[in-house]
This record gives structure tokens, sequence and C-alpha cells, in this order.
């Protein structure tokens, strides 16, 4: 047993090192961290209508349809955060039609061959659709994120919103490029 | 205990992560002005592409294991294309990938955990299904890995690797309660309740309990000799921030009684309790720490009682390189402390002995030519105190064609470590023995394996893959037909196959699974073997298996689910007895949803026929019955 011993002498001393370190480098911010954030700000920034949710007790959802740019980021954002007074989770999905317990659903690049499939399925249920490829609010999607030079935009379809129940806050219009007609309440 | 890491762990949280970095607490603070007004650099960290994974890993989610009305673990695995799962009496049952299986059932080439906490038997070789409840309303999903997984999952990941996972508490909040009834399962009830705490934090606590009615006799006839009962309870804790460190508490008590005939019953008993903290030392450096302990005793007719302790302790730290680069390494202590209890006639020696088994492993990941390949290279260092150091290397690379094709090439070691039973039982109880394990002289069984597998996803709403392998094995273990008899290490053999799956969503309402295996196996003797089976003591696998799934919504509240499944033929070769024959059956359910959270169901099972056999030799056949279960699920 003198291996095992020696071994686990070993491996308290790598424990050790490795909690004692973790000194974090200053970075500059990633797409996907800003996107990560952007999503997060969705929640306050939308309101959905009640018959979005299934129950009283259903959780809010976030999915990620397609290939997950994220990593972990997204995930860390929403830990134990809680929207509308649901608990805020993220839920990956292989195809639009696990979509059906999602609030936002964010649309991978991977997924631009099949926007208007996508688009088509969710009809007009009231989804809060994000997507990561150009033109994708033009296409009838709600939300569009664009890059210009090294900074992140976002296109706002505003009849797609109102054609699914959805009412995108005036604060979030006022700094994103607006597709449609936007009405005054 | 030890040595204290998990302590240094839990005061090294007092540090506060340092705020250098965008942690996700930063994130979170930033206005949406702040976000569109700042350079942001594009580099991946680690896409997860459809498909990526370079292995054939079939995935079954909680909520489609509870929608097909799954209420055990081998009825949800039922639902892996890959797996053939054979029921052999109404406690028992034969679950494995790629061939090899006894005619007992017994596979011991297949680890299974639950929540990282490995409950694969080191006295039997084998994994008991009727210990292994699950709470089905909280199951996260249940990860199916065909093929050779040693590098990753450690010893015993010969033909696969089954990951059963439970939701976060804080996916659970709330209560659900169930019940079932019916001819083969004839009460099944249960309930969770989950509640926050502090800030962070999410609780669930969970009871159940079940009582599962006999199988038939080899004649189609009831005797009532195998019905047996299960009960479990558990709980789940989740707290801490994921970003800088999360924890969960869990643990589960068991307690199972099954007929066998006579006065005398199988007793299973068993609790566990296992704490696990994840700590981000940078956003792109994370330490997993995670120390289990887990107690079984499973008595079996008084023929033999075996205790087990097992702690174990994992460090694991995975780094993600800019440009997608990911490295994970880490290493595993357990302690395994084990008495066993017998009646006369044999002796196992020594009757009580700790063992230890330590691990050490590495497995990078890179993308090569702009991240079209994938290529993903692994080890695992492991000694066992029965066969010292065990390699278990795997070389895999993935190459993404394009959206629609993915195509993946693997060749890996794995080890089978030779359990107690191979080692160190005789009989009788004294020697002369007439009946010797192998001892020392019992090698770990080997298998190289060689995979290739093509993804593809024609449309949003189609996708299949098909992966064929040949897997290679050395060291089988053999029943010499010496003076004494004893067990030794001179088999080999390979296996051969293809596995597929494709997966149709024809309409809004209308979802069609297509799932099927092939495999050619093939055993041979060393010279000079007298093996007792004559090579063929794992050869009880079908040849193919086809399975075909169906669910509809036929109206917005009620949804029908069917599943057709046909098994080839199940040879006795070692016993020299008939073969299985071949069955086809057909399951459906039919789901109500009363109100929002209410659901009613009706269930049928092997509906096709009266009753059939699934596996064993021919007298001591169970036949398996049509079954008709309604149920009951209340979710507030």
């Amino acid at each position: 047993m003198g291996i095992l011993g020696t071994f686990r002498g070993w491996f308290c001393a790598v424990a050790a090192g490795l909690l004692l370190a973790g000194a974090a480098r200053a970075q500059p911010l990633r797409e996907y961290e800003a996107k990560a954030a952007f999503l997060y700000n969705f929640v306050s920034f939308v309101e959905w209508p009640e018959n979005a949710f299934a129950d009283a007790k259903a959780p809010f959802v976030i999915g990620i349809l397609g290939n997950d740019p994220f990593g972990r980021v997204l995930d860390d954002v929403v830990a134990n955060e809680r929207a509308k007074n649901r608990p805020l989770m993220v839920k990956r999905l292989s195809r639009v039609d696990e979509a059906e317990d999602c609030q936002i659903v964010f649309v991978s690049a991977s997924e631009a061959r099949y926007t208007a499939e996508i688009l088509r399925r969710c009809g007009d249920r009231p989804v809060l659709l994000v997507g990561d490829s150009p033109g994708f609010a033009e296409a009838g999607g709600t939300v569009g994120f664009r890059m210009e030079g090294a900074r992140l935009k976002l296109d706002i379809n505003v009849d797609a919103a109102r054609a699914r129940n959805l009412n995108v806050s005036s604060k979030l219009l006022r700094v994103a490029h607006v597709i449609g007609k936007e009405t005054v309440e | 205990m030890l040595c204290g890491a998990l302590s240094l762990l839990a005061a090294g949280t007092g540090l506060k992560a340092q705020e250098t970095g965008l942690s996700p607490e930063m994130l979170k603070k930033m206005t949406v002005e702040e976000l569109l007004n700042q350079d942001v650099v594009s580099v991946s960290r680690k896409p997860e592409r459809w498909g990526q994974a370079a292995g054939n890993v079939f995935l079954i989610r909680g909520a489609g294991a509870v929608r097909t009305g799954a209420a055990t673990v081998p009825q949800i695995l039922r639902l892996a294309p890959s797996l053939f799962v054979a029921q052999t009496s109404a406690s028992n049952w034969a679950i494995n990938a790629r061939g090899f299986v006894r005619s007992t059932g017994q596979s011991n080439k297949l680890l299974v955990l639950v929540d990282g906490r490995s409950v694969y038997s080191p006295l039997f070789s084998n994994v008991f299904w009727d210990a292994q409840d699950v709470f089905v309303p909280d199951l996260d999903r249940v990860e199916v890995i065909s093929g050779p997984a040693g590098s990753t999952w450690g010893a015993n990941a010969v033909n696969g690797v089954i990951n059963i996972l439970s939701k976060s508490a804080h996916e659970t909040l709330g209560g659900v309660f169930y019940a079932e009834s019916g001819t083969e399962t004839k009460a099944h009830f249960g309930a969770r309740y989950g509640g926050t705490f502090g800030r962070t934090g999410a609780l669930r606590v969970y009871a159940q309990h079940a009582e599962h009615d006999a199988t038939l006799n080899a004649f189609g006839a009831e005797d009532g000799r195998d019905a047996w009962s299960s009960s479990q309870t558990g709980f789940r804790a989740d707290w801490g921030v994921a970003g800088q460190s999360a924890w969960t508490f869990q643990g589960d008590a068991f307690r199972g009684r099954a007929d066998n005939g006579g006065a005398l019953k199988t007793a299973n008993d068993g609790a566990n309790a296992l704490l696990r903290l994840t700590r981000y030392l940078t956003p792109d450096s994370q330490l997993t720490a995670r120390i289990y302990h887990d107690y079984t005793r499973r008595n079996d007719r008084d023929i033999i009682e075996d205790r087990l302790h097992t702690t174990d302790f994992e460090l694991q730290h995975r780094i993600n390189f800019e440009g997608g680069q990911e490295l994970l390494w880490g290493g595993s202590y357990r302690s395994m402390d084990e008495r066993i209890d017998h009646t006369v006639g044999y002796v196992i020696l020594p009757p009580s002995l700790r063992f230890g088994l330590a691990s050490l492993f590495f497995q990078h990941q890179i993308g090569v030519f702009d991240d079209v390949v994938r290529v993903t290279t692994g080890l695992r260092l492991e000694h066992n105190d029965f066969t010292g150091w065990e390699y278990q290397p795997n070389v895999r690379a993935s190459w993404n064609v394009n959206d629609r094709h993915l195509v993946w090439a693997s060749a890996s070691r794995a080890t089978r470590t030779p359990s107690r039973l191979d080692r160190d039982f005789y009989a009788p109880a004294e020697p002369p023995y007439i009946f010797a394990a192998g001892g020392p002289d019992v090698a770990a069984e080997v298998v190289h394996a060689y995979e290739l597998g093509w993804r593809m996803r024609f449309a949003q709403n189609f996708s299949a893959t098909v992966t064929v392998y040949y897997q290679d094995y050395d060291h089988l273990l053999t029943t010499e037909l010496t003076s004494p008899i004893v067990l030794a290490s001179k088999g080999a053999g390979r296996s051969a196959g293809v596995e597929a799956f494709v997966d149709w969503q024809a309409t809004a309402r209308w979802r069609m699974r297509f799932g099927m295996f092939g495999v050619d196996q093939d055993t041979r003797l060393k010279s000079g073997s007298l093996d007792s089976a004559k090579g063929y003591a794992e050869s009880s696998f079908p040849t193919h298996q086809i399975q075909l799934r169906n669910s509809f919504q036929l109206t917005k509240k009620l949804a029908l689910w069917t599943s057709l499944r046909s098994v080839g033929k199940v040879p006795m070769l070692d016993a020299g007895g008939q073969p299985v024959p071949a069955y086809t059956e057909l399951d459906a359910r039919l789901a109500w949803d009363l109100r929002p959270g209410v659901e009613v169901a009706l269930l049928g099972r092997n509906l096709l026929d009266g009753s059939h056999p699934e596996m064993g030799t021919d007298a001591a056949r169970r036949e398996i019955a049509r079954s008709v279960q309604v149920s009951l699920q209340w979710a507030f």
C-alpha cells in the first residue's frame, strides 16, 4: 500500500496548491460573455403573457438551439437567479420542437440555414427568439445579434414581438436598431 | 478523513473569487449600454456542436422517460437503442451493449454510475438492478455510452457506461406525487417536495415504495416465486454561486426484499451520501472535488451476505485555453471495506478485506483546421490491489464535414478488474478444494476497440447516427476443468457490429424514432484451456435488436406513446441449453393531461403475447406476462 500512501500525499499537495492559486488575469469582454449578459438582461426588459408558462410553478427557461457557443458562461450567469418570480434556467435543445417550455430561445449560428423553418414551427407562441446569424430579425425573428466591427449590435423586430404577444421595454428599443412599426402605447 | 483536502476546499470558499476577470456577477451588473459600447473579442470558449461528442452516446432525458411510463432503471434503459435489456426474473435484468452476457444474466463489462457514484459490485462484477431505484420525476438524464470509456470513467467501462444523473434541487421546487397500480407493479407510489433556503440554496426530499408482482414460470404459469418490493428515500441540496463555488450534497437510503420461491429472501439495504464542490479559480479554470460514502448489504437467501463500505474521493481540474483547447486532469482514490458471511460449503478468503483503487487521468482536446477537426486524447492510469497498474488510453477525432455531417473515429483500450469471486472463492470450506478461484493468476480482461461513427442531419427535424465497431478482447475469464477446478484468463474473442438511430419529427404532433443494433460475437480458447463453457461463457446476447417508437400528441390534452421492439434469439451455449426464442413486443401508453400539473395514464406492456421469456436456461427460465398499469401524477 506504500504507493497508495504516497499517492494520497501527492493528491493533497496538488489540491492545496490549486486552491491557493487562482489569481485571475484581467480579461477583455468576450463576444459570448456579452451575448450571455444580454440574454440575462432580456428577461427584465421583456414582458411575457401568463400563457407563456405551463403553470404557476414552471421555471423561466432560456433554450439554446443548435451548437452551444456559450460553454458555461450562460449557465453561470443565470445560476441561482430568479426571473418573473420563477427559477431561471438554461436548456440545450437539438430541435426547435423541444422549445415548448422555453420563454427565450437563442438560435445559434449553426441553425442559420433553418431560420425560416424554425420561425414557421414556432408560429406565434410567446417565445422571444434571439438569433445569432445575420438577417435573423429581418426574417421574422424577434431579436438579432449583429457584429459591427468590434461592437455588438441589437436588431429588434417589434412586429414579430407584437405578433407573439411580447412587450419589449422602450429602454431596450432605444439602444437597438428597430425593425417594423413602433407603436406608442 | 482523506487528508483534509475537503476541509481545505471548504476554507477556500471563504476567499472571495478575485473580481479582476469577468465573473458572472460582473456580467450581470453590466447595463445594455455598457454591453453595446465596449469592444468584444470573438474567441471560442468550447463550442458544443450538435452531435459533437465523438462517441456513441445516447441521451435519455428525464422528461422523455416520464412520458413512457418507465418506473425502474431497466425500464428507462429499454429506451436506449444500443442496449440489450432482458428481464431474467421479476427483480433481475441482463443489460449490456455490444455482446458479452452470461446465461445467468450477469454482464461484467458495463459500468454504471448514479450521480457519479459507482454501483458496480467489486464482489460479483455485476450491477444489481433491483438495488438501483431512482425517483423518475427528478431524473435529469441518463447518458448511455456504448463502447469502451475506461480513459474517462475508469475500470469496467469495457462495453459501455451508464451515467444516471438527477436534476439540481433548483429544478425541483414544489411538490410531486405519483401513484401507479396494475398487473405487473401492484403498487408504486412516491412523493417529492422541494424548497429554497438561504440566498442561493435549494433542497428536495423524496420517498417512494414499490410492490412488484412475480413473473411466470417456464410453462407460463403463476407460482409467485419472485415477487419483490423496494423502498427508497433521499434528498439533494444545491447551493452556492455557480460561477464561483457551487455545492451539492445528496444522499439516499433504500431497502429491498425479493422472494426466491422458498422461505429465504434476497435482501438489499444501503445508504449513501455525496458531497461535491465545483469552484472556479478563474472563469476558464474549474476545479471539482467530490467525496462519497456508500454502504450496501446484500443477503442472497443466506447463501452469501456481502457488506461493502466504499469511500471515494475525486479531484478534477478543467482548464479552457484561448482558441478552444481544453485540458482535464485529476485523480481519485477509492477505499473499499468488505465483509462477507456465508453458509457452509465454501469460503471466500479472506472474508474481510480492505482494498483500494487509485487513479490519475488526463484528457486533452484541441481543434485544428479552423476547428473543423477536433482531436481528443486521454489516458487513465489506475492501480488496483489485485492486478496492479492498468492503463486505459483513448484517442478520438471528429471531423465536422459541414452543418449536416459529422464523422468521427476512435481507438481505445479498457480493462475489467477481476472481482473477488474471480479470485478468492474456494469450495468446499476446507482443503482439499474441488473448486478454487484464480487468485493472483486471474488477469484483468482487456479490450482494444476501434470505432467509426457518422452523424447526419438532413433537416431541422430529421437526424440519424450510425456507428460501426470492432472490439478485440483478451484474458477473458474461463473455468478450467482441472483438479481442482480453477478460474483462469484463457479466453479471447472479438465482437463487431453496427448501431444506428434515426429521429424524425414528422409533424408538429408526431415524432418517430427508430433504433437498432447488430452484433457478431466470436470467442475462442487459448491452447491448453479446458473451459467448462467451451469459450461460450458470455455469449447469451442476441445478434440483433430493432426498436420503433412513436409519440403522437393526439389532442391538446391527449398523448399516445408506442414502442415496438424485436429482439433476436438469445443463445444459451454455455449451459448447452435451448436458446431463448426471438420475440417482438409492443408497449403503449395513453396519457391525459387532466388539468395543468395533473396527468393520468394507461400503460400496457408486452401486449402481443400472454407471456414471453427474455433470458435464462430452459426450465429455470422466467416468463414476462402482458401487463396493464394505470398511473396518476400530480405536480403542485
